[in-house]
């Protein structure tokens, strides 16, 4: 019997069992699914994260204390910032901010909010684009000015507009005293997924406010949680960081204090992170293909016990072991390509609303398409093997007997 | 004449754990080309046995079986196979046609497995479908058909690959005596044309229709007889359709 011949077989065979052939193709389907899904969302994640790498700058180093528990005067404060300067010929920009939580006011309405606190040159770090007004800028660090930045979500939402420079919010900060600030700056609402989660009526608002005005308010808390530091070139950067430690260190007088890190190293950090929970979710969608493949070898097994008499008759006709087994692997393989092809499609389409949601290009990779179609045709034939062999070494005369 | 088969010292054992059955004994055969005859005997007497070591269903456990002067013994079951589909043509008691399948379809099916092109398979399939009488039934599937008719398409299927010999095992065991005169009128008209016949049965009378009769019991060949007046199934269906008619007009005239 050639191919051609037993994919008709399959084929009309699959048809006298539709719903039960779908339902136990429903088990790859979610399985390639998965995988191809997983896949497209590992590399979307990734790139991703370097999409945003790419916006800071490969050429940030960040200090941060070696130990949790620093004393006091080894706390890195705003006038290390000059130290780092001075010292360090190479830096291009250098910011800090604290991060602080609050509820702000507006009328009789209240939105908890993050509170950032930032130095002068912080938007060189972090790319915030505005709609209106200006950004914090030296006199307000300065002059702990009782400004504030808002975006244009909040805006809109607690002003019904967004240019809303002027206008006076009070600020309710956790120890319960409160001051009135006023909008200087409107943020662009960003437009991916993260800022669609951010706009959630119970997730916080960022807005940002000089970092001396919130060291102010809240209890006057000079720690700095670690600094930023910018370079103009690429390479060395581990250099530059160790340096700029042994500097900050020299003017303490103690050593030991901090660790620099570069984004380059986060880059990797983050990377192996992702490719960890790629893995492990990998592993978990094998599984399902698994256990989907195993939906189909009883199938077929209950399959064969249907088809007992059949087999006598094929056999009886002139059938040969391999006519057989060419019959029932050519279902198996029907099965799992066409349930492939399916969770292929699904794995694209769920690729592209995700690539879409957080604005990156589709990346569900040739590569994986092809592996997972290959593979769903691998694991066809793998479990088939065990269902044909045993209506291939069946007995024709029992068979043909058998009722 | 030509010897289709031959048999020597031909013995079979059934071996079931301990218990071992002798189904047949030292048999001696030998058939000729061209040849219709019957096997009789009683049940368990080792005609399906032999039907199925003929139909290279099942192997001798002692003895010689050579068919068209090829030894069978050695062959390994892919051999097997392809005896099966190119020198037998099956007919049994309970039709065994695919029932998803046309009748047309089934009388394809052993010329799938001989690798028959498409367009030739069809024609071969409708040849021999006209030869047992169904070419107005050809795409029926088999719960559309009588007995008799399902009995003609699995004869149509035996013939199809032109075997060396039909092997019908009680083929008339489950139809009425028109419908089983039907297929012995079909049986006789194939072997005018040249085709040889082995049929089993448990009637005296369906072993009438053919030209010799060979009797078994309890796994020995008793009796070989020639069969001098073979009855003509055509006759006889017409005899017993008039008594059927008679049976039903009397019913009438009881009412
Ligand atoms: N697979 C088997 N295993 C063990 N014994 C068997 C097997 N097949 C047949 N036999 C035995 O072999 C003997 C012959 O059986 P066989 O089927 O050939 O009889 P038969 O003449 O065809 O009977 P019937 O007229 O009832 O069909 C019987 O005693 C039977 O029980
Ligand atoms: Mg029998």
């Amino acid at each position: 019997m050639n191919f051609y011949e037993s994919l008709k077989q399959a084929l009309e065979s699959l048809k006298t069992n539709k719903l039960r052939s779908i339902l136990t193709m429903v088990g790859i389907i979610m399985g390639v699914f998965s995988v191809v899904t997983i896949m497209a969302l590992g590399s979307a994640a990734e790139s991703y994260i370097n999409v945003q790498f790419e916006k800071i700058g490969a050429n940030i180093i960040t200090i941060q204390y070696k130990s949790d528990a620093a004393e006091r005067k080894n706390w890195l404060v705003l006038e290390d910032m000059e130290t780092i300067v001075d010292g360090t010929p190479e830096v291009k920009n250098i910011a800090a901010f604290i991060q602080r939580g609050g509820d702000l006011r507006v009328e009789s309405k209240t939105k908890k909010a993050i509170v950032y606190g930032i130095s002068s040159q912080y938007k060189n770090f972090s790319p915030i684009e505005m709609a209106e007004g200006r950004f914090i800028n030296e006199f307000d660090i300065l002059s702990r000015s009782k400004v504030i930045i808002v975006d244009e979500n909040f805006a809109q939402k607690y002003f019904k507009r967004t240019d809303i420079i002027g206008r006076i919010i009070e600020l309710k900060v956790s120890s319960g005293s409160k001051i009135k600030v006023k909008v200087v700056g409107v943020m662009k609402g960003g437009d991916d997924l993260f800022s669609s989660i951010a706009n959630n009526e119970n997730f916080p608002t960022f807005v940002y406010m000089p970092i001396t005005t919130v060291q102010n308010i809240y209890y006057n808390y000079k720690k700095l949680p670690s600094i930023m530091v910018s370079v103009q070139q690429k390479e060395q950067l581990k250099e530059i960081g160790e340096r700029i430690v042994n500097v900050l260190e020299l003017h303490k007088g103690k050593g030991d204090l901090y660790v620099a890190r570069n984004s380059v190293e986060e880059q990797k950090i983050f990377s192996s992170v992702l490719g960890v929970i790629s893995a492990v979710l990998l592993v978990i969608a094998v599984i399902t293909l698994i256990v989907g493949g195993i939906g189909i070898v009883n199938i077929l097994l209950v399959s064969v016990t249907e088809r007992i008499r059949e087999i006598g008759i094929r056999k009886a006709l002139g059938a040969q072991k391999k006519d057989i087994v060419l019959q029932f692997i050519t279902e198996s393989v029907i099965m799992t390509a066409s349930s492939g092809l399916i969770g292929i499609l699904m794995g694209i389409g769920a690729g592209n609303i995700i690539a879409n949601q957080i604005k990156i290009p589709p990346m569900v990779e040739y590569k994986t398409i092809v592996l997972a179609f290959t593979g769903s045709i691998i694991l066809g034939l793998i479990f088939g093997v065990y269902p044909a062999k045993k209506a291939a070494d069946l007995d024709p005369i029992e068979s043909l007997r058998y009722e | 004449m030509e010897q289709i088969i031959s048999m020597s010292g031909l013995g079979k054992v059934y071996i079931n754990g301990r218990l071992q059955v002798e189904a047949l004994k030292n048999l001696t055969l030998s058939i000729g080309r061209g040849e219709l005859l019957s096997i009789m005997g009683p049940s368990g007497s080792g005609k399906s046995t032999l039907m199925n070591i003929i139909g290279c269903l099942d192997r001798l456990t002692t003895g010689s079986y050579m068919l068209d002067d090829v030894d069978i013994s050695g062959m390994n079951d892919n051999e097997l196979a392809r005896i099966r589909n190119r020198k037998i043509g099956f007919v049994f008691q309970s039709f065994n046609l695919l029932p998803k399948k046309t009748a047309l379809q089934n009388v394809e099916l052993p010329m799938i497995y001989a690798g028959t092109g498409k367009s030739h398979r069809r024609k071969k399939a409708v040849d021999a479908l006209e030869r047992v009488g169904l070419s107005d039934r050809m795409a029926h599937r088999p719960n559309e058909l009588s007995g008799g008719q399902k009995q003609r398409v699995a004869i149509a299927r035996a013939l199809v690959n032109n075997p060396s010999i039909v092997l019908a095992d009680e083929p008339t065991g489950n139809l009425d005596s028109v419908s089983g005169e039907e297929v012995m009128e079909v049986f006789q008209g194939l072997n005018k044309e040249g085709v040889t016949i082995l049929v089993v049965t448990h009637e005296r009378e369906i072993a009438e229709h053919t030209n010799r009769i060979i009797s078994f019991r309890d796994g020995y060949l008793i009796k070989d007889e020639t069969v001098d007046n073979p009855l003509d199934a055509i006759a006889e269906k017409k005899k017993r359709l008039e008594q059927s008619k008679a049976v039903i007009m009397e019913a009438g005239e009881n009412d």
